[in-house]
């Protein structure tokens, strides 16, 4: 059952994601991984930042996905 | 192989598929099975972000800036994370108030002004034109590329392309006409595209799978995967490709992150999917993971295929296009064919959506209100609806050829790469305005006004006008040195600002002067009246729907607003619109329309030419005046909106008091419940009960086990739908009288198993409810009802059945607020339900007591023809009974009485009573004693309640007692206070027998009389209680009178006089109950009967004896002169021995024989049982044995004794 505090966790909830997405695409966390290095054979900022990506993306399906 | 004319015949076939995609859509969306109704295919039309630009853009850049292109990526998956708070705020709020289009919101959240919207507008024009001239761009320098296969041409080396011969002029007119054909079909209020949005879903699958064919190809194909790629590129030395790092720091990095972030909603084809066409917010659940996750697929190759043509080409070829160019040089040529088609796809989606979205826009929110301004009497022209579709198709033409020109124009040099920023910084200098309009209830209109103005023109002249220059449209010393020389105002370093990238610098000032003079101007000035009203529908959406702010006065007719919409939206649009006004329907055109009805008209032209233009089309027909607004405005203050919101719902809640429960009949109050809510609050209403408590029992134990007979087993609920009520008749939901089964996991059953309201707010996405019958479901759905909200109606504990609140017209979906609502109304109605249930079984049960109490057969007798009828209360069973006893001597008793008040105390009291009769009766005494021993009878029992504490003694008892003699024809009649009976004579003269009134029984102390009335044979009496001729609205008389009259018209059989009777009397509604009894009088035949006068003298007895003998022998009873000659003849002697005076014998020949012998004493004889030696005392004794009954009964001047035999029958045949 859906009500408004339901829904206002829920926004919540995503807004911290959107919160924690946006941190670690910025400086100071992007700069430690921007390096002229491969890490496993790929570029390390490129695997970072699509790791970063698939885990909110997660983040966001899974809180979405347990709401009714 | 990759001939011109396999390529044009291949882009033209797709274009075909496209058209043919679009055109399904349409027709599916007309059958009303929508294919865009659909979260995946919602989250996939969003992907027309990913335009031709980024489509062969994306590997230029990340050429140069490496992991750099990623950042217009990752902004829009925080904004999309933030979709719930954020997005859904701003298609509530679009879909509340019909908001079409960007510049429409803008303008209506700051009081409707129209400056506004025309501003944004033409910023939405002036920076979006460049885009699509890129699209045009990429699909004329790739087919280009393509065509002169299989050399690889870089794009500076294309030249010049003759009008003629350029493929994008072509697609440019194919493109204008697909979007006229879809984009402008008709004029709607929601003004959605379901072919068009097909065609982009199509698209963005398309585009999808071919970069990822490209990029599979490029690394697993030309290199040898992943690791082989990114160590050739490390030991050619490109490593710097796998960074993001900039000269000027991260400053480029972050603000295209943020102004990705802003143009993921605020670019016009943006905000055309995510708002505009959305269907259900719901579907933004799925899309908020969804669409980052298909922009993660389609950028996931772009830095190896950057990497790969660079390590393949170096420099020699342009990086935009490697993946083109690598498939070309390295692949099967049809993989560079299907690259080329996803990039058509992401070209075209593109252009198609933005141009729909602008040429609403300039539609809606420039041209219409212009006019309107101009010539307010336009709205008086027959076919505005026309001229709308009209302005579109032509913006839609002019956009494309606009976009076309400049790319002749400007697109040979390098400026065009960068212009995709330009135009999300562009559309960015709207955050200020629609973000924060969305949060903050302080910005004014003057301040959005000024802060567009402000970061608009920063925009243009920080960024666009060095793209100008770049093109050889202005001298290049413009940028290098500042116009006419002035250093401070070089575009590029505005005021000496330097060390930061383009874009960090415009983004810098034209964001702070924006937002400065917003924020400024805003607090400077104070909003309007209008202005907060808006802001509060905006900013409060989520919280309670807030109705707009009454404006005071109109002056238009219903009929000239009719006029109006037909205008705008055809006739039958506006039918539609009309009915689907919430309030009192208006009686007649000329009527004078309430301010409810122009608002409401207002509303809905709001969704085909947006808000201001309806403003002043509204303005101008009904011609509201505003006069002394503003001060009223400030009086009543915002809180009057929750004011007026919460008095409805009030209103409602007293409205449900009130109506619901106006009788006691279960049936009617779940009709009331079902009408209370329809159409304030639902649409269409459903009330089902368990089956128990239609019968009035307790609904199973404990309240969970509602269900009732088999249905429990099977694990479903079984209620049986009572009642509905809604707007219209023929929704497809279950009938009335149907049995319901609720599967457990449906929203009833849900709501039984917990006891609370169920809130659905939509249908489509409930599984559990559609698990009720997929075909009933999908025809619900259909039907266009989308909302369900279902409450118990639960009563002490007990759950009594559900009621069902369906939403069909009303486009919101139920929200939580309605959930109290519901729950408050069913609750309500659950008491006066439960009421009505146990007023139904108590009904019941003493109407049983009742009938059980009456006779159900009057005994078999000759004296009298009888009918009778009993007719319960319909509030409550009463105490009315009547009797007929059959008594020696061809006599009959008739009896009717009436205990004085309704339930089952009367009820009972007159079941003692009637056995009291019946005993009384047998001691056959005359009518008068026997009213003396019952009115001692009533006395006692009041007594031993009073004892007993009771609270309810009998309040009085009438009654008539009257025994007919069919041998003397004579009635004698006693009564106590009942109502004189009526008598019908043979020749239909009717009179009420003059018999002495008496007191009601229980009252005492006044002996009762007896009246003898000599019958004719063939007189009815009617014996009737006070409810047959009493009311209380007329006379007693007036009913006496009427019944007089009905007697006397025809000489009728008993059974036809009560029917006739009854007929005529009965009440419409019946207070009292009713007792009818007519009897038709018999009289014995003179033959039957035979009587000797017998003298004291034994010898005289021999002669009766013999006399006797030779009567019974010609009745033919020769069986019984034995056994009547020994009763007589001991009768007889008895009397002589005891009695006294002359004795009489009489024989009676009936159903059985009667003896009978009269003397004129009065002791009584009684049955003794002789002793042996005994001679005298066996007379009684053998008469008791050879007679079937025997008995005494007193008459004014002595005793008859009597014995009574049963006639042996005929023999058959």
């Amino acid at each position: 059952m859906a009500d408004s505090r339901d829904d206002e966790q829920l926004a919540g909830r995503l807004v911290a994601v959107a919160a924690l997405g946006l941190v670690l695409i910025v400086p100071p966390l992007l700069a430690q991984f921007d390096r002229e290095e491969l890490a496993f054979g790929v570029p390390l900022l490129w695997a970072y930042l699509y790791i970063v990506w698939a885990v909110v993306i997660g983040l966001v399906a899974v809180i979405g996905g347990r709401s009714k | 192989m990759l001939q011109t004319w396999v390529i044009v015949a291949v882009s033209v076939g797709y274009l075909g598929l496209l058209f043919a995609v679009a055109f399904h859509a349409d027709r599916r969306a007309d059958a009303g099975r929508s294919v865009i109704n659909n979260a995946t295919v919602y989250a996939l039309s969003l992907a027309v972000y990913e335009t031709a630009w980024g489509f062969y853009g994306n590997v230029g850049t990340a050429a140069t800036a490496g992991v750099g292109f990623l950042s217009v990526y990752l902004g829009p998956m925080v904004m999309f994370a933030l979709g719930w708070p954020v997005l859904r705020r701003i298609i509530r709020v679009s879909r509340r108030l019909r908001i079409t289009s960007l510049a429409d919101f803008v303008s209506a959240r700051y009081g409707k002004s129209a400056a506004l919207g025309g501003l944004v507008t033409i910023i939405a024009v002036v920076g979006i034109v460049p885009y699509i001239s890129l699209q045009l761009k990429a699909i004329s320098n790739t087919f280009e590329i393509l065509r002169r296969h299989p050399e690889i041409t870089s794009t500076s080396k294309l030249g010049y392309v003759p009008l003629f011969q350029d493929t994008g002029f072509y697609v440019a007119l194919l493109l204008a006409a697909f979007t006229i054909l879809f984009g402008t079909r008709h004029l709607d209020t929601t003004e959605r595209h379901e072919g068009i949005v097909a065609a982009v879903a199509f698209e963005s699958v398309v585009k999808l799978l071919m970069f990822l064919t490209a990029g599979i190809f490029v690394t697993f194909w030309v290199f040898g995967g992943f690791g082989d790629l990114f160590s050739q590129a490390a030991d050619a030395g490109l490593s710097e490709l796998f960074t993001v790092r900039e000269e000027t720091g991260y400053g480029e990095w972050v603000w295209l992150n943020v102004l990705s972030m802003l143009a993921i909603v605020l670019l016009p084809r943006q905000w055309q999917m995510i708002v505009v066409e959305n269907v259900d917010e719901g579907h933004l659940k799925r899309a908020m993971w969804l669409f980052p996750l298909y922009l993660l697929a389609i950028t996931f190759f772009v830095l190896p295929i950057a990497a790969g043509g660079l390590l393949k080409f170096g420099k020699s070829v342009d990086a935009d296009t490697f993946v083109l160019a690598l498939p070309m040089a390295d692949g099967p040529q049809v993989l560079a064919l299907l690259v080329f088609i996803g990039g058509i796809s992401a070209g075209t989606s593109m252009i198609i959506v933005e141009t729909i979205a602008l040429s609403t826009m300039v539609s809606n929110s420039l041209v219409m209100p212009f006019l309107l301004r101009v010539r307010p009497r336009l709205t008086h022209r027959a076919d505005v609806a026309g001229l709308v579709l009209g302005i579109r198709r032509a913006t839609i033409v002019l956009v494309l050829l606009l976009g076309y020109s400049y790319f002749r124009l400007a697109g040979e040099g390098p400026a065009l790469g960068s212009i995709g920023t330009v135009s999300f910084a562009a559309v960015a200098q709207f955050a200020p305005a629609i973000l924060g309009g969305l949060f903050w209830k302080g910005g004014t209109r003057h301040g959005v006004l000024a802060g567009l103005l402000a970061g608009f023109a920063v925009w243009a002249y920080t960024l666009l006008l060095p793209i100008f220059a770049d093109a050889g449209l202005l001298p290049s010393s413009f940028v290098r040195n500042g116009p006419l020389g002035i250093e401070l105002l070089r575009p590029q370093h505005l005021f000496g600002l330097s060390g930061m990238d383009h874009i960090s610098h415009a983004m810098f000032w034209s964001a702070l002067l924006n937002i400065g003079a917003y924020v400024g101007v805003s607090l400077a000035g104070r909003p309007g009246p209008a202005e907060r009203t808006q802001a509060l529908q905006f900013v409060e959406v989520l919280a309670e729907p807030v109705r707009e702010r009454r404006r005071w006065q109109t002056r238009a007719t219903v009929g000239e607003l009719q006029a109006l919409l037909e205008r705008f939206l055809g006739r039958e649009g506006a039918r539609r619109a009309m009915s689907s006004y919430p309030g009192r329907k208006p009686e007649s055109p000329a009527a004078e329309a309430a301010p409810e009805l122009a608002h409401h008209a207002e509303a809905q032209l709001a969704g085909s030419v947006g808000a201001a233009s309806a403003r002043l089309a509204v303005d101008a027909v009904a011609g509201e005046e505003h006069i002394g607004t503003d001060d009223v405005m400030e009086m009543i203050g915002e809180a009057s909106q929750r004011v007026e919101l919460v008095r409805r719902r009030l209103k409602l809640l007293y409205d449900a008091t009130g109506g619901i429960g106006t009788t006691l009949d279960v049936t009617h109050t779940a009709e009331e419940l079902a009408q209370v809510a329809v159409p304030r609050f639902a649409d269409f209403v459903t009330v089902e009960l368990a089956e128990s408590v239609l019968r009035g029992d307790e609904p199973g134990v404990n309240g969970i086990r509602v269900g009732s007979g088999d249905g429990d087993g099977d694990g479903g609920t079984r209620m049986r739908r009572l009642a509905y009520s809604g707007i219209r008749e023929d929704a497809p939901l279950f009938p009335v009288g149907e049995m319901i089964t609720f599967v457990p996991s449906s929203p009833p059953a849900r709501s039984i198993e917990s006891g609370q309201a169920i809130l659905v707010p939509r249908l489509s996405e409930s599984r559990g409810w559609q698990s009720m019958g997929h075909d009933r479901a999908s025809r619900i759905l259909g039907y266009g009802i989308h909302s369900l909200i279902t409450a118990p109606l639960p009563a002490r504990g007990m759950l009594l059945g559900v009621v069902n609140f369906w939403r069909a017209e009303k486009p919101e979906p139920f929200e939580q607020d309605d959930l109290f609502l519901a729950a408050e109304l069913a609750a309500r109605a659950a008491v006066s339900l439960d009421n009505a249930r146990r007023y139904t079984r108590e009904h019941a049960t003493a109407v049983a007591l009742q009938r059980s109490l009456l006779p159900r057969a009057l005994p078999e007798q000759n004296a009298v023809e009888v009918a009778s009828r009993y007719l319960p209360a319909q509030e409550g069973v009463g105490g009315d009974w009547f009797d007929v006893i059959p008594l020696p001597g061809a006599r009959v008793a008739l009896v009717m009485g009436d205990v004085v008040g309704h339930g089952l105390h009367a009820a009972a009291t007159m079941g003692r009573l009637r056995t009291a009769v019946h005993n009384f009766s047998a001691l056959d005494l005359p009518p008068d004693e026997i009213l003396g021993h019952l009115d001692e009878l009533v006395t006692r029992i009041d007594q031993d309640a009073v004892a007993a504490g009771d609270e309810t003694t009998v309040a009085g008892v009438t009654c008539l007692y009257a025994i007919y003699d069919s041998v003397s024809r004579v009635c004698a009649v006693a009564r106590a206070g009942h109502p004189t009976p009526a008598l019908t004579h043979p020749d239909g003269t009717v009179q009420f027998p003059d018999v002495p009134a008496g007191l009601p029984l229980g009252i005492g102390g006044q002996p009762f009389e007896t009246a003898e009335l000599r019958l004719p044979e063939g007189s009815r009496l009617v014996l009737y209680t006070d409810g047959l001729v009493e009311r209380r609205e007329q006379d007693i008389d007036t009913g006496l009178q009427l019944l007089h009259e009905t007697l006397a018209r025809a000489d009728q059989s008993p059974e036809e006089t009560c029917d006739a009777v009854i007929d005529a009397l009965l009440p419409e509604s019946q207070s009292d109950d009713i007792a009818l009894l007519v009897a038709r009088t018999r009289v014995l035949d003179a033959g039957q009967v035979a009587e000797w006068d017998v003298e004291s003298d034994p010898a005289a007895v021999r002669r009766v004896r013999a006399a006797v003998a030779e009567l019974l022998s010609d009745w033919g009873l020769e069986e019984l002169v034995d056994t009547t000659e020994l009763i007589l003849s001991e009768l007889t002697t008895n009397a002589m021995r005891h009695g006294a005076g002359p004795i009489n014998v009489r024989l009676l020949r009936d159903r059985t024989l009667f003896c009978e012998v009269f003397d004129h004493s009065s002791t009584s004889p009684h049955l003794r049982y002789a002793a042996t030696m005994d001679e005298g005392g066996r007379g009684l004794f053998l008469v008791a044995q050879l007679a079937e009954r025997w008995g005494t009964r007193y008459t004014e001047d002595g005793k008859i004794i009597w014995a009574e035999q049963t006639v042996p029958r005929p023999p058959a045949g």
